[in-house]
């Protein structure tokens, strides 16, 4: 048996160990935190997916990641420049479709107070070798930018909603189209109730007939004079809302090209060096530096020597927006299996509270069943030693000694030709051999050399 | 002595009643020694127990493996869905109501689902709070708004007056039971179009590995059970429907008959000689048939030279099978192979 297979470390400390290597410290985080702190800039499914309680009348919640955790350790110890530390732990979530799964085992990192396509790679470059050191070597990488595709947006002049909208529906402007995302925001935020949008059932209703922003107004009025239930509205706050659907009417031909334009972009699925070439032909003149930005850092994953074959651009890639504000990207094996995924997200610590904006960019990833017996192949022999009637103090001292030689050992109560037998005269036997524990030196040697 | 089947009822509640109404008419009916004992026993049917729960309890105690059998709302039973709870018969017939969001009749900006998840973001955006949401039905909420993209909302339980809390200021609007939108309307909600849920009505629940289990002497049992049930069911919905018609070819008359849909009966027309006083020969006809069907059928019979139709409700109605007792067969074995 060779020095390898009886190395001590257990496997999770070799990703612990790899991670170091680039320079990050592991940071252990509270499994309950209070639940706002999760909310702060959640995205859409973690906020509906959190596990919370209340306790004493605080709202807490099981961690559903390490990222919101991160960024208020960094602002809560008044730290500055640069941090990288990584995570690993369970993380919870409350699906309603799977009520079975809520823990899992996550591992991840993040990097503050770096910016720049270097900062992006290095944390794309983590999470890859992360998966190729569990024995992940097919990985996919998908890459997105949400940073580039706001800016593109920011030429049709949206209101924040309606670009809120648009990024929110990527996935079914790619499904259904340009027809049908238009009908959705007409129905949702512009009150348009004329088309087969989002439940076509409904619009025959008397209801949708009576869409007409001065007749709600009035039914509006009459219902606020006879007291009744509001549902924490103020009538301020739905004629508000009536008028914001009238001026997003106004929006919609605005919509329909932003809307055009993303479908453009949502075409472009291509491997790296075909795809920034298209990108650049569909990027306007002032976003164009943020596109080579990208094209950099996905370009700098060749100097950590990763096969660049396996990853593919995905400009309308988005994940949970709410904090992503730049490079965004997932990972999967070839099946569509998903492993992970991260980006970067430099607003989540000035929405935390913090004065000065602090680049942050970083990644997570699901280990547990994922080829995790991979791992377990390279773990080390484990010494047995045999434990019975009164040779307690005997073998209890034998395992000490063992292990601080750096071996690990356990005791057993079945006899086997593999199970040391100690006995009280200080001599130990092994595979029919006697060593004398007086001189530790013959029978540690006889271990390691299997 | 082979055990005993047990079936949990609900014991208060808007489907107490009907549910001892509707056992009384499966021939069923339920003896309750004491109005304050919790234990039933079924007159027709040895060897069956009847155990009354509140309604959350009965599927509770399905779920859970402590009765073989119990009736609910579907509303309930898909609310706390779980892997032994199997759905026997989900159309029991009575018990209708429907699962649905309703918002303040003052919001009159909200015609759909999708302007809340949007009603949802101006909460977070001007008021720094969720958009809170009044239900008893946690898990199917979960679901529905997942569904439309809503996220953004926190749950407000309570027990009972759903509907006044909007009212009364601690939720914004309610997702909740409703028979015919009354008690919606008179606590100022209105039912969105695109916002039921579920449309329930009483089911019978069984529990799969109790039901597995069971010995021959208890699945004859269970067979008696669901074959009643089955048959007021079949029953209730079904005519028997009788006249006389003229003519001396019976194989011409039961072609006539057979011709059309509406008169074809569970299989094929019965028709038995008859003689008037005049000595004229014709054939009385008697004909099963489904209640939506009953006057079309009479149109037709007169059509082709019927006198005197006279129809009666049936009550029981038995078919090759019993729908019920074939679905918990196939359910077992699937549940076997899975």
């Amino acid at each position: 048996m060779d020095g390898q297979a009886l190395d001590p470390l257990r496997p999770s400390t070799t990703i612990t160990q790899l991670m170091e290597s680039f320079g990050y410290r592991p940071l252990e985080t509270p499994v309950i935190d209070e639940a706002a702190l999760f909310l702060t800039r959640a995205g859409d499914r973690i906020a509906s997916r959190l596990f919370t309680f209340r306790r004493n009348g605080v709202e807490l919640a099981l961690r559903p990641e390490f990222t919101s955790q991160a960024a208020h350790h960094y602002l809560r110890n008044g730290l500055e420049g640069v941090q990288r530390w990584q995570f690993a732990g369970p993380v919870f979530e409350d699906d309603p479709d799977n009520k079975s799964e809520f823990q899992r085992h996550s591992v991840g990192a993040e990097l503050f107070g770096l910016t720049g396509p270097a900062a992006d790679a290095e944390i794309m470059a983590l999470a890859l070798t992360v998966l190729q050191r569990r024995g992940v070597e097919d990985w996919q990488l998908v890459v997105g930018h949400i940073g580039l595709m706001r800016q593109m947006l920011a030429r049709f002049q949206l209101d924040e909603r309606t670009e809120r909208f648009l990024i929110n529906n990527l996935r079914a402007l790619r499904q259904h189209g340009v027809d049908h995302v238009l009908r959705k925001f007409e129905v949702m935020l512009a009150g348009k109730g004329n088309g087969t949008g989002a439940a076509p059932e409904a619009f025959g209703s008397r209801e949708a007939d009576a869409v007409d922003t001065g007749a709600l107004l009035a039914r509006l009025l009459d219902a606020t004079r006879h007291g009744a239930a509001m549902g924490g509205r103020s009538h301020q706050d739905i004629a508000h809302r009536l008028l914001r659907k009238r001026q997003h009417l106004g929006e919609r031909e605005q919509v329909l090209q932003a809307l055009q334009a993303l479908e453009r972009w949502s075409r472009v699925r291509q491997h790296a060096d075909l795809a920034f070439r298209t990108l650049a032909d569909l990027t306007p003149r002032a976003a164009l530096p943020l596109l080579q930005e990208w094209q950099e850092s996905v370009e700098l994953l060749a100097c950590y020597g990763l096969p660049t074959g396996q990853i593919t651009i995905q400009p309308d890639l988005a994940r949970t927006w709410d904090y992503y504000s730049g490079l965004v990207f997932e990972l999967h094996t070839p099946a569509g299996l998903h492993l992970g995924g991260g980006g970067r997200y430099d607003e989540l610590l000035s929405f935390l509270g913090a004065a000065e904006p602090v680049p942050a960019v970083g990644f997570a990833c699901w280990l547990e069943g994922q080829d995790a017996g991979s791992e377990d192949s390279h773990a080390s022999r484990t010494v047995a030693v045999l434990l019975y009637g009164g040779n307690g103090r005997a073998a209890t001292g034998l395992v000490r000694m063992l292990r601080s030689e750096g071996l690990n050992a356990e005791l057993v109560s079945q006899a086997n030709n593999e199970a040391l037998h100690p006995d009280d005269d200080g001599n130990v036997t092994w595979r029919g051999q006697k060593f004398s524990l007086a001189e530790p030196d013959r029978l540690l040697e006889a271990l390691r050399n299997g | 002595m082979a055990e005993r089947i047990t079936l949990a009822l609900p014991s208060k509640g808007v489907l107490a009643a009907p549910t001892l109404d509707f056992l009384q008419n499966c021939g069923l009916g339920v003896h309750k020694p004491n109005p304050r004992q919790y234990t039933g026993s079924i007159n027709t049917l040895a060897g069956v127990d009847v155990l009354f729960q509140r309604v959350r309890d009965v599927v509770n105690k399905v779920a859970d493996g402590s009765v073989e059998l119990g009736i609910a709302g579907l509303d309930l039973v898909r609310e706390m869905q779980r892997e032994d709870l199997l759905l026997l018969n989900e159309q029991l017939g009575y018990g209708h109501c429907r699962l649905q969001l309703a918002v303040p009749t003052t919001w009159v900006d909200v015609q759909l689902t999708a302007d809340l998840v949007d009603v949802s973001q101006d909460f977070r955006q001007f008021q720094h709070r969720n958009l809170r949401v009044a239900t008893n039905f946690t898990h199917l909420t979960r679901q529905f708004f997942s569904a439309h993209g809503l996220h953004h909302y926190s749950l407000v339980q309570a027990e009972g007056a759903i509907e006044a809390a909007p009212t009364l200021g601690y939720a914004d609007c309610v997702i909740d039971l409703s028979q015919t939108g009354t008690t919606l309307r008179e606590n100022h909600l209105r039912p969105l179009p695109d916002g039921t849920l579920l449309e329930s009505q009483a089911t019978l629940i069984g529990n799969r590995k109790r039901l597995a289990a069971l010995d021959h002497v208890q699945r004859e049992r269970l067979r008696t059970l669901l074959e009643l049930i089955d048959a007021a069911l079949q029953g209730r919905e079904r005519y028997l429907l009788s006249a006389n018609l003229a003519g001396d070819d019976p194989a011409l008359l039961a072609r006539q008959i057979m011709d059309n849909p509406v008169t074809r009966g569970l299989e094929g027309p019965t028709l038995a000689p008859t003689w008037n006083a005049a000595g004229t020969q014709g054939y009385a006809l008697t004909l099963v048939i489904s209640a939506d069907q009953l006057l079309p059928a009479v149109e037709y019979l007169r059509s082709i030279g019927g006198r005197q139709a006279s129809a009666r409700p049936l009550r029981h109605v038995f078919l090759e099978e019993s729908p019920t007792w074939l679905r918990l067969n196939n359910l077992l074995d699937s549940g076997n192979h899975s």
